[in-house]
């Protein structure tokens, strides 16, 4: 379960000026529901990932989080380049107090890495990246996903193969997912949250939401 | 309460992470991380040592020479790492708050304990060292000697943390900083006592709250030599300021890492 309570998020811009994200929202998340994050670029959908994460504060207000959320999947950071995979690994096991052997073993298979789990992850491409990242949060057990981006790389096997994991956790896990891809929003939302204008508004229908959002875009082309 | 303590229990397991990853990246990948962290004190001895015998000085205090330069190069060594390894702490830990419980003091206390460590076991190493070779009998006071030398490590961490903020807005203050470093070294009582110094020059110095940090360990380090120069309550007033500087402008620090893209 996640709820903003009067969130305010704004960010200063080298500038000097002020980007808000979100001003003073009340939002309750819905439950057991994956969802998918629509909004222009630069509407700040990453941070408010973050914030839901509760890898950022936010400026004023409350969030409240009940459950294991992971941290945000994404291409950005969490992984240090000069380290292997494997040694990344056994840091974010020994963070989360996960068991290193089980999960070693889980990502072994699930991301089919293999010899380049010990090579230093500046190596590694995008879709190995993202591969790591899925493996390892799937094998630690979050109650939800939080998901920037990265759902979309990779080879059509990998997608599938990560959406089968995912679609065994339904019963467990819940996903949040960020995307400018509306065929992965459309195959795994069960909602549609659009974070415009500095508030969030939702759309139990996905197709309706994702009108909405084309309809944003095209305005604002 | 029992949040509290749930809360330790995450920040003790990520520093616990923190230390074993830094400890594979500095020691895992080559016998080097060793050789150095044994050798570097060693150096500091002899070309002191060297330098004292061709200008014919003696030791300052009552106490073989090398044991003398020990005891000053040691605290100061302490002090000067604890000032390098802050000074990309805050980029360098940037990506991995991605992980909500995740800290920058976080990585700030593992790099501490790691550095505190290793240097502490190589003062043992030499000590037997010194011990076997008849210089060195032991210590006056060994509790409050570990403190000292806890507390320059500390004093240099945070000293190194405030560095390490104004860095991100004057990226200049990275060469003034190691200018002072080097000024330091010679003012901080690394190769003399302060009370065989002018009186003039003593009041100066008193400022230096390294230079009590040194004569503070050498007071309670050897039976035979009590400083009459250092205040303990300086030094540990000054840490004090800085770090709660320190951990104040890492705050601050967040939205203009995002600036940076960092």
């Amino acid at each position: 379960m996640i709820e903003f309570i009067k969130v305010s998020k704004h960010y200063k811009l080298s500038s000097g000026d002020y980007r808000t994200i979100l001003d003073e929202i009340s939002f309750k998340f819905p439950e057991h529901k994956n969802i998918g994050i629509l909004g222009m670029n630069g509407a700040g959908k990453s941070t408010l990932l973050r914030l839901i994460a509760g890898s950022e504060p936010p400026d004023s207000g409350r969030i409240i989080r009940t459950g294991r959320f992971s941290w945000p999947l994404g291409f950005g950071g969490g992984f240090n380049n000069n380290l292997s995979g494997e040694e990344n690994l056994r840091f974010v096991c020994r963070i989360y107090n996960a068991d290193l052997h089980q999960v070693l073993d889980y990502v072994r298979e699930f991301s089919e890495l293999g010899g380049a789990l010990t090579e230093p992850m500046r190596t590694y491409s995008n879709g190995m990246r993202a591969r790591l990242a899925f493996g390892l949060s799937l094998a630690i057990e979050f109650d939800v996903y939080l998901i920037d981006e990265v759902m979309a790389v990779g080879d059509p096997v990998f997608r599938k193969k990560s959406k089968a994991a995912f679609e065994a956790r339904r019963q467990t896990a819940s996903l949040i997912l960020v995307s400018h891809d509306m065929r992965t929003i459309r195959d795994y939302s069960d909602v549609i949250i659009i974070l415009n204008n500095y508030e969030l508004s939702i759309f139990e229908d996905v197709e309706a939401g994702i009108k909405v959002y084309e309809s944003l875009a095209g305005v604002k082309r | 309460m029992s949040e509290i303590f749930k809360a330790l229990a995450v920040q003790a397991r990520v520093v616990y992470a923190f230390i074993l990853r830094d400890m594979h990246t500095r020691f895992g990948r080559s016998r080097l991380g060793y050789f150095w962290a044994v050798f570097e004190p060693l150096t500091g001895i002899l070309a002191l040592a060297l330098v004292f015998s061709m200008i014919d000085r003696g030791s300052p205090i009552n106490v073989d020479i090398h044991l003398f330069f020990f005891t000053g190069i040691i605290p100061w060594q302490l002090f000067s790492r604890g000032v390098s390894m802050m000074s990309n702490v805050i980029e360098s830990s940037a990506p991995l708050l991605t992980y909500p419980q995740v800290k920058v003091v976080d990585v700030v206390i593992a790099r501490i304990i790691l550095e505190f460590s290793t240097i502490f076991i190589v003062c043992i190493l030499y000590l037997v060292v010194l011990y076997f070779w008849g210089i060195f009998d032991r210590v006056e006071n060994l509790l409050m000697s570990i403190t000292v030398l806890m507390l320059c490590i500390i004093f240099g961490s945070v000293f190194g943390l405030v560095g390490a903020v104004i860095k991100l807005y004057f990226p200049s203050y990275m060469s003034f900083q190691s200018l002072l470093l080097r000024v330091l070294f010679f003012i901080s009582g690394a190769f003399f006592v302060a009370d065989s110094l002018p009186s003039a020059v003593k009041d100066i110095l008193w400022y230096n709250p390294v230079l009590h940090l040194l004569e503070w360990q050498r007071s309670v380090f050897f039976y035979g030599f009590e400083s009459q120069f250092y205040e303990p309550m300086y030094p540990i007033v000054c840490m004090l300021c800085l770090g709660f500087l320190g951990l104040a402008g890492e705050r601050l620090t967040r939205s203009k890492l995002r600036q940076l893209g960092i």
